[in-house]
C-alpha cells in the first residue's frame, strides 16, 4: 500500500503539473495576443514595438486577465478533451454503481473504441465478463473471450461456468467447448460440424445455445441451415430465428404465419406457449398495436413459470408498452412486487417508477441503448428524461 | 577570624600593659605651649593626639592641608624651643631615666609594637638623632614592657595586670572585672569554634536528605508482572532492599558484635570506642583497630569519600550525627545491612549472601554469616576467594569474640578449616553481570513513562520504585527468545531476502536488520499482557519500541475496520455481493490514473463480504469504501483511530486508500482497535503500568490517571454496535483461517487478519479472541527495503502469532473463552449470489448472520440458470 499513495501522489502531481503547463502555455498565447495587439499599434503608430512594451501600462493587465479566464473558465473544460473511451469507462463505472445491468451497454461501447489504453481495455473486458455472469449473458462472455483471449483468472471463471453449463446441458464440456468454438466461425464447414455436434448431443439446450451464439454473431444462414436439416426442431426457435430474421430478410406477414404455425402445433409446452405468446407481443408493439400487445403479454404471463413475489416478465413487457402508451401510472401499477431484472428496459422502468428524476443519472446508458436499438420504450423514456 | 584574633589580641595588649605607660616629650618651634601644632603652610592651629617622648626626629602632617613638617624632638637641655610641661610634670631625671626605660624594650619588642600600631600611626618617624630605633606615634601610647627573663615570663606578662594601671578608668574597669573579662573571653573562643562547627553540621544536616536519596539510587526498581512477579530489576549498582526484619536476628546480632558493639547506646560516634582504639594504635604504634560506628560507616557509604583526611573524618562525623537525627537506630541498620560493601561488586548481605553461598539471607548458616561479617571491614582484603588464609584468621578472631560474648554457643573453631573446604567458587567474578531484565523495551517504555510523570523520576539514575504493571511474565520473559528464533528460522528458510524498492531514497540512520515488534493486550480491560519492540538484542543503538512507538502502514490488515464500519452504517452487510474486477480511478482531467490491484491481481467477479475479507480482495474494499463515501469512511476511522481530532487532522488522510490500509499505524494502535471486536464493539484505553510506587512505598501514579500511551484517545469509547462486531468475529475468523495460521499449529480461537504493504515492505497479523488481541509486525526500519517474493504477512507474521498463541494456550495464561456479545446478530439463510433472502430456485444457499437494521432487502431474484433465455 505504499505505493497507493505514492500513486495519489503521482496523480495529484500530473494535475498539478498539466495546470502549470496550461498556465504556460495560456500565458505564452495571450503574450503572442499581446504582441499581436502591438504590431498592430505600431501599424497605426508607426512606432517601434519595444518603446509600446515600455509604454503602454495597461498590456499586462490584459494578458493576466487573459489568462484568468482561460484557467478558470476553459481549463473546466479540459477533462472534455479527455479520450472518449476513458470518459465512457468511468461513466461505465459510475452508472455501474447505481445499475449494474445499464453499464453494460457503456461498457461494450468503450471496447468499440480505438483510443482505448491497455489499462482501460483490461478493466473493460474483466468488469464486462463479470457482469455477463452475473446477468446470464453467458454467450456473450464466449464472444468476449473469442475476441479478447482470457487472461488466468478469466479463464478459470469460464472453465467453472462450463462445467456448471455442461452440467446443466447435461453434454461433455469438450464437447460443448468445440460447439461454443464452432458457433463462433461463419463459414460453411462449421454448419456441418455444428450439425454433427447436435446429432450427437440431440439436446433442445444445445441447440437454445447455437441460436443464441448465433443470433449475437448475426449468422443467421446457418441457423436457417439447422432449421432446414433439423425437422423437429423446437417452434419456439423457428419462431424466434423468424422474428430476427424478419428484420433482415421477410415481411411481417411472415412473422405472423409463423406465429400462426407455431401455435398450430398441438403439443407445445406451456413454456412453449406462453414463448410464442410473448414474441407475438413484441411483435405487436413493434407494429404499434399496443392494445393488443399488452393483452397477448398477459395471456404469455399466464403460460409462464410463476415464481411467488415476482413481476412476471410477461407483466414486465405489458408494462413497458402501457408506458409507451403514456399511461404511466398503469404501467408501474403493475410493478408492486419485485421484478427479477434481465435486461436493461427492465431495469429502466423499474427505475422510473421508483424515482423519475433518478433516471437522469443513468441518462448516458439509456441514450446509448436507444442508439443501438430502434426501440419506442427508449426514445419514450429519454423524452421523459428530457422533460 | 584571623583579623578577629587580631583584634582581640590588639585589646588585651592594651588592657594588660596600660598601666605601664611613659610619656616623655620634647617640642620645636612648632609645637605650640597648648601641645598644638601650627602649620606653617596653612596657618592653622591643630591639636596633636599625642606627644612625641623620645629624642628624635619627627614627621607631621597638618591634618587640614596635608603639609608635612619635620619636627625634632631634643634633650631637655639641647632644645631650643619652649617646653609645655605636663600635667604632671616630669622632670629631667625622669626624662633621663625614660632611656633607662627604654633600654629595657628590646628591638624586636619595638618592631612588634610597630607592626601592632603601624596602622593608626598620625606621627611618623624620620629619623634618628640618638641613634635609638624610632617608633610611630598613634593613639594608643607606646607600651613599654619590662625585659622577660624567658617564653613563660613573656607569656606570664601577659596574662598579669600591671602594678600601676594609671588613673584611666578603663584600666581601672579592667583591672577590676579581669576575671569576668576572662571568662568572657573564654567563652567567645568557644563561641568561635562551635560556630563553624554548627554551621557545617546545619550545612551537612541538609545534604542527609540528598544523601540518603542515594541509598535508593542503588536500591533496584523492580518491574513486577500482574502477578507481582518480578520482570525486570533496574539498578546501576545492585543494593540489597530487604526490610530489617527480612534479616535474621543471628545475622543481625553477629554484624552489630563485629562492627559495632554500642551501636544502639550511641548517637553516632562511639566516643569510647575511638579512645580506645586510639589508645590501641599507639600503644602498638600502627593501625590495628578502627572505631567507626555502623552509622559512620553508612555516612562514608553515603559520601562516597574514601580520602584519608581529617576534612573527610569530620565531614564523615557530622554526617553520622545528621543521620542519627534523621533515621531511627533500626532504618540506619537496615541501610547499612542493604548497602555495606561485600567484595565482588556485592552491596549489601542479600546480594553478599547470593553471591557467596547463592542463598537469600534467612537460609544462612551461622558460619556462613561470620563470614559475611568478616568482610565489611575490609572486603577485597579478606575475600575467601583472594585471600583464604586472612579471610580464615579474620573469622577466627570473630568466632572468638562472638563465644566470648556467648552470641555463639556451639564450638566453630575446628568446623572453620572444613566450612572453608566446601566454600564453592562462584561462577562468575562479580555481580555486576547478573542485571536482570527479561523485558528491556518494557523497562525503557516505563523509564520514558515515569520521566513523562517528573522529569527528575530516572529509574536508571534513583532506584528504589516499584512499577507494577499487567504484564504476563511468563510469556514475556520468553517472548524476546521466541520472537529472535522466528526470525532467525524465516532467515535459515530464505523466506526474508532484502529488496531495495526502486527510486526510494536510502535511510542510512536505521539498521539493516530484520525487525519484529509484539505487542498484546487484554480487549476487556486495555491492560498490555506483553510487548517486545525489536527483532535485534536490546541495546543502546536499538532501543526503539517498534510495538509502540513505530508507525507503518498496515496494508490488509486495516480491512476489518472497513468492513465493521460499513456493516456498521448498513452500507452493507456480510452477505452484500460486490464485484470482483479491475477497477481504475481516473484523474479529473482524465490523464492520471489509480487502479488498486488484487494480490496477484487474480480477480473472481462477483463475491460477497464474507469471502471478500478472507481473500483480501482490494478491489472490494476500495468499492466498500466509495460507496460508504469519504466522509462516512472518516467518521468511522475517526472513531477507531483518531478520537482526538487534532491528532486526526494530522495523521488522517481522505481518499480511497484508507481503504487499504494507507494511514500508518502503530502496533499497539492495532491490537487496541482490533481489541473491540472481542470485546463488544467498546475499545479499552491500553496501559501496562498499574501501579508505580516510590521509595517509601507510596503510591504516586495509577493507570486511570494517564494516557499512558499517549494515543489520545479516552479511556473507554464504543465504535460499533455489538452485534456488528460478532458480524466481524464471523468474518475474521474466516479471514484468520485463511491466513494459514492452523497450519502453524494454533488450535484456539481466533478472528484475525494479515496484512502486507506495496513490495512486501511490511508483514502484519492482527489476531483477537476473548482477553486477548495481538499484533504482531515485521519489516526493515528502512521502508525502501521489500523483504523479497516470500515477505507476506501470512508467510512471516501469522506463523509468529500461532507460536505466541500456542505458547499462551500451553502456559494457560489468558482464560481461554467463547466470544460474547450483549447484543446478538440474527441469523438468517441468503443466496450466495445475490446477498438477498434464498428463493426455492437459488441453488447455493447459505447461513449469514445480520445485524437488525442491516437484514437483506428482499428475495433473490436471478435465475440462476444456465440456460439461455431466447427473448
Amino acid at each position: 500500500m505504499g505505493l497507493i499513495s505514492s500513486k495519489l501522489l503521482i496523480i495529484n502531481t500530473i494535475t498539478v503539473t498539466s495546470n502549470l503547463w496550461q498556465f504556460a502555455i495560456s500565458a505564452k498565447l495571450f503574450s503572442f495576443v499581446r504582441g499581436l495587439f502591438c504590431l498592430e499599434k505600431i501599424d497605426k503608430s508607426k512606432k517601434f514595438i519595444f518603446s509600446i512594451f515600455k509604454t503602454n501600462r495597461f498590456l499586462p493587465l490584459v494578458e493576466m486577465t487573459g489568462v484568468i479566464i482561460f484557467i478558470f473558465l476553459i481549463n473546466p473544460l479540459i477533462p472534455l478533451t479527455a479520450k472518449e473511451s476513458t470518459n465512457i469507462y468511468n461513466e461505465a463505472y459510475r452508472v455501474e454503481k447505481i445499475s449494474p445491468v445499464l453499464s453494460i451497454n457503456l461498457y461494450e461501447k468503450v471496447l468499440e473504441k480505438e483510443d482505448i489504453s491497455k489499462k482501460i481495455l483490461k478493466n473493460t473486458i474483466n468488469r464486462l465478463f463479470f457482469l455477463y455472469i452475473k446477468f446470464n449473458r453467458y454467450e456473450e462472455i464466449f464472444i468476449l473471450n473469442s475476441k479478447f483471449p482470457p487472461d488466468k483468472t478469466r479463464q478459470k471463471k469460464t472453465d467453472q461456468l462450463v462445467r456448471n453449463i455442461s452440467l446443466r446441458l447435461k453434454i461433455d464440456e469438450s464437447a460443448f467447448l468445440e460447439m461454443v468454438s464452432i458457433c463462433l466461425r461463419k463459414d460453411e464447414n462449421s454448419r456441418k460440424e455444428l450439425l454433427s455436434v447436435y446429432n450427437y448431443y440431440p439436446s433442445s439446450y444445445l441447440l437454445q445455445y447455437i441460436f443464441t451464439i448465433k443470433f449475437h454473431t448475426g449468422d443467421l444462414e446457418t441457423l436457417a441451415f439447422l432449421i432446414s436439416e433439423i425437422p423437429d426442431i423446437n417452434p419456439v426457435l423457428k419462431l424466434a430465428y423468424t422474428m430476427r430474421a424478419s428484420k433482415v430478410y421477410t415481411t411481417a406477414t411472415s412473422i405472423e404465419k409463423a406465429i400462426k404455425d407455431a401455435a398450430s402445433i398441438s403439443s407445445l409446452t406451456d413454456e412453449q406457449k406462453s414463448d410464442i405468446l410473448y414474441f407475438y407481443g413484441t411483435y405487436l408493439r413493434s407494429n404499434k398495436k399496443y392494445r393488443q400487445s399488452i393483452r397477448y403479454f398477459h395471456m404469455s404471463a399466464t403460460y409462464a413459470k410463476k415464481e411467488e413475489g415476482l413481476v412476471a416478465g410477461e407483466i414486465l413487457e405489458a408494462a413497458k408498452t402501457l408506458f409507451i402508451t403514456g399511461a404511466d401510472k398503469e404501467a408501474c401499477s403493475l410493478l408492486k412486487s419485485k421484478v427479477q431484472i434481465q435486461k436493461e428496459s427492465d431495469e429502466i422502468l423499474n427505475l422510473f417508477c421508483k424515482n423519475k428524476s433518478g433516471l437522469r443519472s443513468v441518462k448516458r446508458s439509456i441514450q446509448n441503448l436507444a442508439e443501438k436499438n430502434d426501440d419506442e420504450f427508449y426514445k419514450k423514456i429519454l423524452k421523459v428524461i428530457n422533460e | 577570624m584571623v583579623n578577629s584574633l587580631k583584634v582581640l589580641y590588639i585589646l588585651t595588649g592594651f588592657l594588660f600593659h596600660a598601666d605601664n605607660l611613659c610619656v616623655k616629650t620634647l617640642f620645636n618651634e612648632r609645637i605650640l605651649p597648648d601641645g598644638s601644632f601650627f602649620c606653617e603652610s596653612c596657618h592653622s592651629k591643630s591639636k596633636l593626639s599625642t606627644l612625641p617622648n623620645r629624642p628624635g626626629t619627627y614627621k607631621i602632617t597638618c591634618y587640614k592641608c596635608k603639609h608635612e613638617t619635620l619636627v625634632k624632638v631634643e634633650e631637655e637641655n639641647s632644645s631650643n624651643g619652649f617646653f609645655i610641661e605636663p600635667e604632671e610634670k616630669v622632670e629631667e631625671p625622669k626624662v633621663a631615666a625614660t632611656p633607662k626605660d627604654e633600654k629595657e624594650l628590646t628591638e624586636e619588642e619595638y618592631k612588634k609594637y610597630e607592626s601592632i600600631f603601624l596602622q593608626d600611626t598620625q606621627i611618623i618617624s624620620v629619623g634618628d638623632a640618638v641613634s635609638k630605633p624610632l617608633i610611630e606615634i598613634n593613639k594608643f601610647t607606646i607600651p613599654k614592657l619590662k625585659r622577660q627573663e624567658n617564653w613563660f615570663d613573656k607569656v606570664l606578662s601577659k596574662f598579669t595586670l600591671p602594678e600601676a594601671a594609671g588613673s584611666n578608668p578603663y584600666f581601672q574597669f579592667a583591672k577590676r572585672y579581669r576575671y569576668y573579662l576572662a571568662t568572657a573571653f573564654f567563652l567567645l573562643i568557644c563561641l568561635c569554634i562551635f560556630i563553624p562547627i554548627k554551621n557545617s553540621y546545619e550545612e551537612v544536616k541538609g545534604e542527609v536528605d540528598g544523601l540518603l536519596l542515594e541509598l535508593n539510587r542503588h536500591k533496584p526498581s523492580k518491574i513486577l508482572d500482574r502477578n507481582g512477579v518480578l520482570v525486570s530489576e533496574i539498578f546501576q549498582k545492585k543494593t540489597g532492599s530487604l526490610k530489617l526484619s527480612d534479616y535474621p536476628p543471628k545475622l543481625i546480632k553477629i554484624i552489630l558484635s563485629v562492627e559495632d558493639q554500642n551501636f544502639y547506646k550511641h548517637s553516632g560516634i562511639d566516643y569510647f570506642a575511638l579512645m580506645r582504639a586510639t589508645y590501641k594504635n599507639i600503644i602498638n604504634m600502627r593501625y590495628i583497630q578502627g572505631a567507626s560506628t555502623i552509622t559512620q560507616q553508612l555516612a562514608r557509604i553515603l559520601i562516597k569519600d574514601r580520602r584519608k583526611s581529617i576534612s573527610r573524618k569530620f565531614r564523615e562525623a557530622l554526617v553520622a550525627i545528621a543521620l542519627e537525627s534523621k533515621l531511627s537506630k533500626d532504618q540506619i541498620l537496615e541501610a547499612y545491612l542493604n548497602q555495606v560493601y561485600l567484595g565482588h561488586g556485592a552491596f549489601g548481605i542479600e546480594n553478599g549472601a547470593k553471591y557467596y553461598f547463592n542463598k537469600t539471607p534467612d537460609k544462612l548458616k551461622t558460619m556462613e554469616m561470620i563470614l559475611l561479617s568478616s568482610l565489611a571491614s575490609a572486603p577485597n582484603r579478606y575475600s575467601p576467594f583472594k585471600n583464604r588464609e586472612l579471610s580464615e584468621n579474620r573469622v577466627r578472631v570473630i568466632v572468638n569474640t562472638l563465644e566470648g560474648r556467648d552470641i555463639i554457643s556451639e564450638r566453630f573453631q575446628n568446623k572453620i578449616n572444613r566450612f572453608y573446604e566446601t566454600l564453592q567458587t562462584p561462577s562468575s567474578l562479580t555481580v555486576f553481570g547478573s542485571r536482570y531484565d527479561k523485558a528491556p523495551f518494557v523497562t525503557e517504555h516505563i523509564r520514558e513513562f515515569l520521566k513523562s510523570l517528573d522529569p527528575n523520576i530516572n529509574i536508571y539514575d534513583i532506584g528504589g520504585y516499584t512499577v507494577e504493571t499487567t504484564l504476563v511474565q511468563e510469556i514475556q520473559e520468553i517472548l524476546s527468545d521466541e520472537v529472535a528464533a522466528h526470525l532467525n528460522n524465516l532467515k535459515e528458510k530464505g523466506k526474508i531476502k532484502r529488496v531495495k524498492i526502486k527510486n526510494s531514497p536510502d535511510n542510512t540512520d536505521v539498521s539493516d536488520e530484520l525487525q519484529a515488534a509484539v505487542i498484546a493486550l487484554d480487549p476487556s480491560t486495555g491492560a498490555v499482557l506483553f510487548m517486545h519492540g525489536g527483532g535485534e538484542q536490546f541495546n543502546s543503538k536499538n532501543q526503539f519500541n517498534r510495538a509502540v512507538q513505530m508507525r507503518r502502514q498496515t496494508g490488509s490488515s486495516i480491512k476489518p475496520v472497513l468492513y465493521a464500519s460499513a456493516i456498521d452504517s448498513g452500507t452493507f452487510n456480510a452477505a452484500s455481493v460486490l464485484l470482483d474486477a479491475p477497477i481504475m480511478f481516473s484523474s479529473p482531467d482524465g490523464k492520471g490514473t489509480w487502479t488498486p490491484d488484487n494480490f496477484g491481481s487474480a480477480y473472481e467477479g462477483e463475491m460477497n463480504l464474507r469471502d471478500a475479507l478472507a481473500k483480501s480482495k482490494n478491489t472490494i474494499a476500495v468499492q466498500i469504501g466509495e460507496r460508504m463515501g469519504l466522509a462516512n469512511l472518516e467518521k468511522y476511522y475517526s472513531a477507531f483511530f483518531f478520537p482526538d481530532v487534532a491528532e486526526k487532522n494530522k495523521r488522517y488522510r481522505n481518499d480511497l486508500s484508507v481503504t487499504l490500509g494507507s494511514l500508518e499505524i502503530s502496533p499497539l494502535e492495532m491490537a487496541t482497535v482490533f481489541g473491540n471486536f472481542s470485546n463488544d464493539g467498546v475499545i479499552k484505553r491500553p496501559y501496562l503500568i498499574s501501579r508505580v510506587l516510590n521509595q517509601e512505598g507510596k503510591e504516586i501514579y495509577k493507570h486511570l490517571d494517564k494516557d499512558e500511551f499517549q494515543l489520545k484517545i479516552p479511556e473507554e469509547r464504543r465504535v460499533i454496535a455489538s452485534d456488528t462486531a460478532e458480524i466481524m468475529v464471523s468474518l475474521m475468523k474466516g479471514s484468520a483461517n485463511a491466513s494459514g495460521i492452523r497450519k502453524y499449529g494454533y488450535s484456539g480461537e481466533i478472528a484475525g487478519k494479515t496484512g502486507t504493504t506495496n513490495d512486501n515492505i511490511d508483514a502484519w497479523f492482527v489476531g483477537t479472541k476473548p482477553r486477548l488481541s495481538m499484533a504482531i509486525w515485521i519489516g526493515f526500519d528502512d521502508a525502501s527495503y521489500g523483504m523479497g517474493k516470500s515477505g507476506m504477512g501470512a508467510e512471516l507474521a501469522a506463523p509468529l502469532w500461532a507460536r505466541i498463541g500456542k505458547k499462551i494456550k500451553d502456559l494457560q495464561v489468558v482464560p481461554e473463552e467463547k466470544f460474547n456479545f450483549s447484543k446478538k446478530a440474527t441469523r438468517l439463510v441468503v443466496c450466495r449470489e445475490s446477498g438477498l433472502f434464498a428463493s426455492d430456485v437459488c441453488p447455493d444457499r447459505v447461513s449469514e448472520l445480520f445485524t437488525k437494521e442491516g437484514r437483506p432487502s428482499g428475495t433473490c431474484r436471478l435465475s440462476h440458470d444456465y440456460v439461455p433465455r431466447l427473448r
